[in-house]
């Protein structure tokens, strides 16, 4: 039983990856093969919107970092947006958001890509 | 302890959401914050998952036991049981968060944040069981003891005889002073290598929860050395915190300094 969904939306020049639930040992595969798919069909700018995660453990922070360590090789980048309190200080405990650019809003996030 | 409840589940990951769930009712109802909350069942998850992962990768029969409750009046623990082969995540290599994304390495992470998240964790082997027991501090601001007086913190030390350094701490260790006694400790279990320390409270009118938290940090360090810290002299009202935040059941306590060298199995 999954408990994670994820919402992807083309836009114009980023691709925006709106997740909700939990995502831990159980889900984190679907956020990782969610993030694989856009990144082999050529979409190398991408927003993950964190605001309706509740929940997140090492194992979403795997798969994060995987898909940044991806993009980097070229020139895409996967951006942060709306992490809750509980979420940012697990990137924080991590050292993450040195690594990631993390944003308060969806739109700032997805605006930073000019 | 008090308000023990228990959970046996199949080490499946499509177990590791409801074990949550069950932790995280147990902590809110000790009275922890949503943010304390969430740690227990971050740490919770965390172990688990390298559990199921590692210890049972070979095992689909293999089995977890939680359990839960409240030491003292405010200290909830969890103790993680299971029989994996032998494991002690506490000596994993710890990873680096100031590691740039190229260096970055996959493991390692759900131990880190296990160690960074919970006051205490004590790994032990036992009955053929690997038993992981994770605390979390209830009240964490000042706890009360004593009233604060102007004094500052007074630390001396004595070397006792070949085995033992007695430091004597005096004053009130709050967080404005809890540095200087970290700093001691520092020296002493870092530096000079001594890993038997017996920490005379006799002169201590005040000790706030992070002077509590530099005693654990000197006495986990001693214990991985195989080591400890044991304490003497406390005085009712200090006592009273120790056995409310359950100290008396981690520290070996002794009536003074004598009976702490008399009495430590070492001389046995």
């Amino acid at each position: 039983m999954s408990t994670l969904s994820i919402q992807t939306t083309e836009l114009k020049r980023v691709m925006l990856l709106e997740v909700s639930g939990r995502i831990d040992s159980t889900t984190a595969s679907e956020l990782g093969d969610a993030l694989n798919g856009v990144i082999e069909e050529g979409r190398n700018k991408i927003v993950l919107d964190l605001e309706k995660v509740d929940y997140m453990s090492s194992a979403g922070l795997r798969e994060i970092v995987a898909a940044l360590k991806r993009l980097n090789k070229g020139t895409g980048d996967l951006r942060l947006a709306c992490p809750s309190d509980r979420v940012r200080e697990v990137l924080e405990l991590a050292g993450l958001d040195e690594i990631f650019k993390i944003f308060d809003t969806q739109l700032e996030a997805v605006a930073s890509f000019t | 302890m008090r308000d023990e409840r228990h959970l046996s589940f199949k080490a499946r990951l499509e177990n590791i959401p409801s074990a949550c769930d069950f932790v995280a009712q147990a902590a809110e109802t000790a009275g922890l914050d949503e943010r304390g909350v969430y740690h227990c069942q971050l740490a919770v998850d965390e172990a688990c998952t390298n559990i199921i992962e590692h210890g049972f990768a070979t095992d689909p029969h293999g089995q977890i036991n939680l359990i839960t409750g409240i030491e003292g009046n405010a200290t909830f623990v969890v103790i993680i049981a299971d029989n994996s082969p032998a494991f002690n995540p506490l000596t994993y290599e710890e990873p680096d968060p100031q590691v740039g994304l190229e260096d970055r390495e996959g493991g390692g992470w759900g131990i880190y944040f296990i160690k960074k998240l919970m006051d205490v964790v004590d790994y032990r082997y036992v009955d053929s069981k690997n038993m992981l027991t994770l605390r979390k501090y209830i009240a964490h601001e000042a706890v009360p003891v004593g009233y604060p007086d102007e004094n500052l913190v007074q630390v001396s030390k004595i070397q006792l005889d070949k085995d033992y350094l007695q430091i004597n701490l005096g004053g009130q260790i709050d967080s404005h002073t809890s540095s200087q006694v970290e700093a001691v400790f520092n020296e002493e279990i870092t530096h000079n290598q001594n890993y038997r320390l017996i920490v005379s409270f006799a002169e201590v009118s005040y000790i706030s929860s992070s002077g509590l938290k530099v005693l654990v940090s000197a006495w986990r360090r001693a214990r991985q050395n195989g080591g400890d810290v044991l304490i003497a002299d406390l005085q009712p009202r200090i006592r009273e915190v120790f056995d409310m935040i359950g100290f008396d059941m981690m520290f070996n306590i002794y009536e003074n300094a004598a009976a702490a060298v008399a009495d430590d199995p070492i001389h046995r």
